[in-house]
């Protein structure tokens, strides 16, 4: 008899120590599906004729998905600012933001425009140019134009197909501004901070010849808060499928402005 | 009779030890051995609970594991309650004590008297410090335990910023408040100066931080509202880095107190626009940056104008290139190609008087007496030298070294010559350097937050390491000193509130948890683990008698 009790003794004991002490499942790492890096070189100096045709490519795309992430550390700061976004060009977009803590969602059809902050939307101004592929085009033409060393990295997997990655290094001002910060930087480079060195690294699909994903990093000094280590990543996916890429309107917004004559 | 009342005395004495002790050894033995060493540690505390649990009479033994479990359940329960409101405390206090009272009275049929002193000694204990603490008492007296009201969306941790005032050190930080209907309606009026001004005001109207600062007051510390003169000393942007530069901190003066509020830095828009051109994210977040801090530090002088002060903020600054400060009462100013000072130190030589300052992907060593950069540090693109950084000796009376928190973190030391050494490299990748300790002889104490070794989760403990210098020209090991089990153990601050003491405070991630922590060398956990022995043994060696007498018998 009493050896049974203890055998079940033994059991609640350790079964409720097991509870108090936090037997909790350990943490995992974030399983990134869509976002790989490409580690190895493999060839040191190649042609940008390939890299070119890739971005030229992907600017005569339509429609498509992005998703990026960029991270800012600075000391034991840690920031975020992420992006998810389904954009068909020109002019229709619908693009979410989570901004550290805050969520900002944007929904665009021609001149018509709503964002929702505060889980409400209101009106706002469309944006004019709505092309994210324009710019790589831009920065990779100067580059190419510079003649800048090209290096060719591992094939890396990157969503739904095999990547040629490349890389290169350029300074931080060789690429455009969005709009607002050109009015502000205008003459005044000074108040952009010192141009450091950006490293990017770009995966062109080797089936459809899309660019797929962009990385960069950088170290960017911010006066008086020292250097901002700055890590960016950005993927294109589903380009030029109409039926997983076209932009629809939010049910959230659907719902406000229905309801919004009898208020 | 007399003997009767004794045997009771004893007996409640033996009921009220073992609650608190049965819940110091949770939280300093029993948790630290399955979090540290996983399986292994599960396998020595079912041997421990075995040999614990043989060495009851069986007549006993009902009765003594449900009260362990009681004990253990609502020294958990009530932990788990730190610094919820009075009115929760109470009621669930109540409840809960209740509840496991009657069924630990029915199922252990534990005696009324006993199990109500037990009761309180886990309640008062608990109050005294939640448990989930206590593991900070095997290394640390507590000095001050209290919270900061913080939002965990704005703010991780209370964040600290260090003020040097005659008294001694002063450390500043924010807590949430809400301001009273009389000011709001102020507030409201003033809200005219831009097109969202009033959108501002409003949307943080529940949650507005105010300044306030930790020191010594008549001989003990307190949390008082921080005065304009320690204000004028503040580094702004320690106390705001959390949400940077998504958010932009604004303060202003109401009631002769300085408050802050937080609002969005881009407008809507200007977030869409920035999310559409991923070509310039890295230049947009720098712009972005620059243009913040300088906003907020325009913003930040000018509401010192109106407490009446000066921005003088202590130590060594470094703005558009100019290094300044004050060195052997004289001010200093030089020119420099660094963003931030990080660090004071004897790096070179014991005797040196040196800066640490982060430049471009680099460390600088800027010595005082020459007034020049003695030796540089650079990184490069994949293995970036980032500004979290601790100062400190490897052994008491030797030079600086520094500690980097890199990804793996890293030491450097420098030669008198100026040559770097990285004399150790962290073999996980999430160890962090907190601080050091200086004992004032021998190996310091470097203070970390580190995983476990066995186990495959990134929880991470404050511990702290002594150097081991390894063969010329190899690098060192690092041994363990002591691990405390705390996990969140955040912006680790050294602060002398007085000539001559030397704390640490610490808070606590995720929560507005603050902890003044002092070192000390009670040998709490052997004694306890002593403790433990002795009643395994006493109840063996019983056992053994009562078995030999019941055969004699």
């Amino acid at each position: 008899m009493s050896r049974r009790v203890a055998g079940f003794g033994t059991m609640v004991v350790m079964l409720a120590l097991a509870g108090l002490t936090g037997c909790t499942p350990a943490v995992q790492a974030p399983s990134s599906s869509t976002t790989s890096t490409a580690v190895t070189v493999t060839a040191k100096n190649v042609s940008w004729t390939p890299l070119t045709k890739a971005v030229n490519k992907s600017t005569a795309a339509s429609m498509y998905k992005l998703e990026s992430d960029v991270e800012l550390k600075n000391g034991s700061m840690h920031t975020s600012y992420t992006v998810y976004g389904t954009v068909n060009l020109p002019d229709r977009a619908s693009i979410s933001v989570h901004e550290n803590n805050f969520n900002i969602s944007f929904y665009q059809q021609g001149k018509v425009a709503y964002a929702d902050e505060t889980s409400s939307w209101t009106q706002t101004d469309p944006i004019q140019d709505l092309r994210s592929f324009n710019s790589y085009a831009q920065l990779v033409q100067t580059a190419a134009g510079k003649h800048l060393t090209l290096e060719k990295l591992n094939r890396t997997f990157v969503v739904d197909e095999y990547c040629d990655v490349y890389r290169f290094t350029m300074p931080n001002q060789s690429v455009q501004l969005p709009g607002f910060l050109q009015q502000v930087a205008g003459n005044n480079r000074s108040t952009l901070g010192s141009n450091e060195p950006i490293q990017y690294t770009f995966y062109v699909g080797q089936t459809t010849g899309f660019v797929r994903e962009v990385q960069t990093d950088s170290i960017n000094p911010v006066d008086q808060l020292g250097p901002v280590v700055t890590d960016t990543s950005t993927t294109f996916f589903d380009i030029d499928e109409p039926k997983v890429a076209a932009v629809k309107i939010p049910q959230t917004l659907v719902k406000q402005l229905e309801g919004s004559a009898q208020q | 009779m007399k003997n009767n009342l004794l045997r009771h005395v004893l007996l409640v004495v033996g009921y009220i030890v073992w609650a608190v002790l049965i819940n110091a050894l949770g939280v300093w033995i029993i948790g630290p051995l399955v979090k540290d060493l996983a399986i292994y540690g599960v396998l020595v505390v079912v041997v421990l609970a075995i040999l614990w649990l043989t060495s009851i009479y069986p007549k006993y033994r009902r009765r003594f594991v449900t009260f362990t479990l009681f004990s253990l359940l609502l020294g958990q329960g009530l932990s788990s309650l730190a610094f919820s409101s009075f009115a929760k405390t109470l009621v669930v206090t109540v409840v809960v004590s209740l509840v496991l009272f009657v069924a630990a009275l029915w199922f252990g049929k534990i005696r009324f008297f006993p199990l109500l002193f037990g009761t309180l000694a886990v309640i008062v204990a608990n109050a005294w410090l939640p448990f989930s603490d206590w593991p900070f008492l095997t290394q640390f007296r507590i000095v001050q335990h209290s919270r900061l009201h913080i939002d965990p969306h704005n703010l991780a941790a209370a964040p600290f910023d260090v003020v040097h005032t005659k008294q001694g050190d002063a450390l500043l930080t924010v807590s949430e408040y809400i301001p009273s209907e009389d000011l709001l309606q102020q507030l409201v009026q003033n809200a005219t100066d831009s097109p969202d001004a009033l959108q501002n005001v409003l949307q943080t109207a529940q949650g507005e931080y105010r300044f306030v600062e930790i020191k010594q007051v008549g001989g003990h510390i307190e949390q008082v509202t921080a005065t304009a003169q320690d204000l004028a000393q503040a580094h702004p942007l320690n106390l705001i880095k959390t949400f940077f530069p998504f958010q932009l901190a604004h303060w202003y003066v109401a009631d002769g107190e300085m408050n802050e509020y937080l609002s969005p830095y881009l407008t809507t828009n200007q977030a869409v626009q920035t999310a559409l051109n991923p070509a310039s994210y890295a230049t947009t977040m720098q712009a972005l940056s620059n243009q913040g801090v300088q906003e907020e530090l325009e913003n930040w002088q000018s509401a010192l104008a109106q407490l009446g002060v000066q921005a003088k903020p202590s130590g060594w600054q470094i703005a558009g290139g100019k290094l300044t400060g004050t060195y052997h009462g004289q001010a200093l100013s030089a020119s420099v190609s660094a963003t931030s000072v990080v660090g004071m130190g004897h790096f070179t030589t014991p005797s040196a008087n040196q800066l640490l300052l982060v430049g471009n992907n680099n460390l600088q060593v800027f010595d005082l007496d020459a007034q020049k950069v003695v030796a540089t540090y650079q990184g490069t693109p994949t293995t970036p030298v980032p500004n979290d950084v601790v100062v400190g000796p490897l052994a008491h009376g030797e030079a600086d070294a520094i500690f980097v928190n890199a990804s793996p973190a890293y030491i450097l030391t420098l030669t008198p010559a100026g040559q770097w050494h990285k004399v150790y490299t962290a073999t996980s990748p999430s160890f962090r350097f907190e601080t050091v300790l200086d004992m004032g002889q021998g190996a310091t104490q470097i203070v970390t937050d580190d995983p476990s070794k066995v186990r495959n989760a990134a929880t991470r403990y404050f511990s702290a390491y002594r150097f081991v210098p390894g063969a010329t020209e190899k690098p060192g090991q690092l041994e363990r000193d002591w691990r405390v089990f705390r996990t969140n153990v955040v912006n680790v601050t050294p602060v002398s509130f007085s000539d001559g003491t030397e704390d640490l405070a610490v808070a606590i991630y995720g929560s507005g948890e603050y902890l003044i922590l002092h070192k000390w060398n009670v040998p709490l956990l052997p004694i306890s683990a002593g403790l433990f022995g002795i009643v395994i043994i006493a109840g063996w060696v019983n056992r053994i008698r009562l078995y030999k007498g019941a055969k004699q018998a």
